[in-house]
């Protein structure tokens, strides 16, 4: 009776096994930030050919005298237009916010090798035409946003200056329409945190452009 | 064509509700003589579409979500593009020949557009015609994405594309573009076997 048992747990475990083996998933995420995660800092090159961290733009509030509450870390790029439909909400986001202590911090994670659009010229360009008047990072060598876990552009990690992770997700409901936002995510999550609440949501799930990397 | 299937996919729908005895809109799909009457029944009354173009626009969660809950013996493949995406463009081809491939056979191809609603009637519609497309092409334009993106899939962010494969014995979520269109079929024929 015993042996028949061990008996048939093996068969239960090979069959779990073999249908593991069999069942083609592929993850949307192997790993990646979750709220309440401490985000690594990154050492990334601006548009302007100069390196940026967080810790440098911390540093940058301290010597202007601000106080720096967070980033809105913002995994954008040229080419997607979901990306672009945001472009001048995150201006407008960043315009407002980064006074008050929360600056749009942006990183291109495409491969421009797979995305032309994306190169650093062409992210210099852009920043020119629409005057980006935020840092606007290229992910070199794509290290960056596999440990933030973004998935696509645009992709926005909210953080406090010792850079938890207090909101993933969209900037706001209405990617299409800015005049029908009704939730803006980004701005009530900082809100909530200056209360010192946590925002709710703390993530969001939305449309955009898979990130671009070679095969 | 295109308009007998839509109308096996109407009864489709018609049959979901009528035999889902809880649902508010049960009481809707008792008279379904007509195809117009099985369309509506098909939709939620407020998705009514004004869009002049060949293939259904929704807007309802409810009506997305029914896709996903169709309990046949057919196995259906939904898969999530707009005509933005470069990836999802690429693999289309290996869908429509999926569509192609499988005819005859219990096997649903559908291919939820969600291209922005300002883009259906203009870019949407030309590249559907301009593709020839003869699978099922549904335009989802609920904008509020965060609100029925993970009532689909549980473990989708959003990124695009994605497909969904399921029958009443399994379902698989793939996230990225096929590789080849033999990865796609080898799926689809494992699953329909089963």
């Amino acid at each position: 009776m015993k042996n028949l048992i061990r008996l048939s747990l093996i068969l239960v475990a090979a069959f779990g096994l073999w249908t593991a083996a069999t069942y083609v998933e592929v993850p949307v995420k192997a790993d990646g930030l979750e709220i309440g995660d401490t985000a690594p800092d990154f050492q990334l090159k601006n548009i302007d050919g100069k390196m940026y961290s967080l810790e440098s733009i911390a540093k940058e509030y301290e010597k202007a005298g601000k106080e720096l509450k967070g980033y809105i870390v913002t995994f954008t790029c040229n080419t997607c237009p979901f990306a672009v439909k945001y472009e001048d909400r995150l201006i407008a986001v960043h315009n407002k916010m980064a006074a008050k202590g929360w600056p749009v911090v942006a990183i291109q994670p495409n491969d421009p090798a797979v995305q032309p659009g994306d190169s650093m010229d062409k992210m210099q360009k852009r920043s020119e035409d629409k005057g980006f008047p935020f840092v606007y990072l290229m992910d070199e060598g794509q290290k960056v946003y596999p440990q933030y876990g973004a998935t696509r552009t645009p992709h926005i990690f909210l953080l406090t200056a010792d850079r938890e992770v207090k909101y993933i997700g969209a900037l706001d409901d209405n990617a299409n329409n800015p005049d029908a936002v009704e939730k803006e995510y980004v701005v009530q999550a900082i809100g909530a945190i200056e209360e010192g609440k946590n925002p709710d949501p703390d993530f969001t799930r939305a449309i955009g452009c898979s990130i671009k990397t070679k095969k | 064509m295109r308009k007998t299937g839509l109308f096996v996919f109407a009864l489709i729908f018609a049959f979901t509700f009528s035999s889902c005895g809880g649902n508010s809109s049960a009481a809707d799909s008792t008279e379904t003589s007509s195809e117009e009457d099985v369309v509506s029944v098909k939709v939620s009354e407020t998705d009514a579409p004004t869009y002049d173009v060949p293939f259904p626009v929704w807007s309802q969660t409810e009506d997305l979500l029914n896709l996903f809950e169709q309990n046949n013996d057919s196995t259906y493949v939904i898969n999530f593009w707009a005509t933005w995406c470069k990836p999802c463009v690429k693999e289309l081809p290996y869908f429509e020949q999926l569509h192609q491939e499988f005819k005859g056979e219990k096997v649903r191809v559908i291919l939820v557009s969600i291209d922005f609603d300002t883009d259906v009637e203009t870019k949407l519609k030309s590249f559907v015609e301009e593709h020839e497309m003869n699978s099922d092409v549904i335009a989802f334009i609920n904008g509020d994405y965060n609100s029925w993106i993970g009532e689909v899939e549980e473990a989708w962010d959003g990124a695009i594309p994605v497909t969904i494969i399921y029958n009443a014995k399994d379902r698989k979520f793939f996230s990225g573009e096929m590789d080849s269109y033999e990865e796609l079929s080898k799926v689809v024929e494992e699953m329909n076997k089963a």
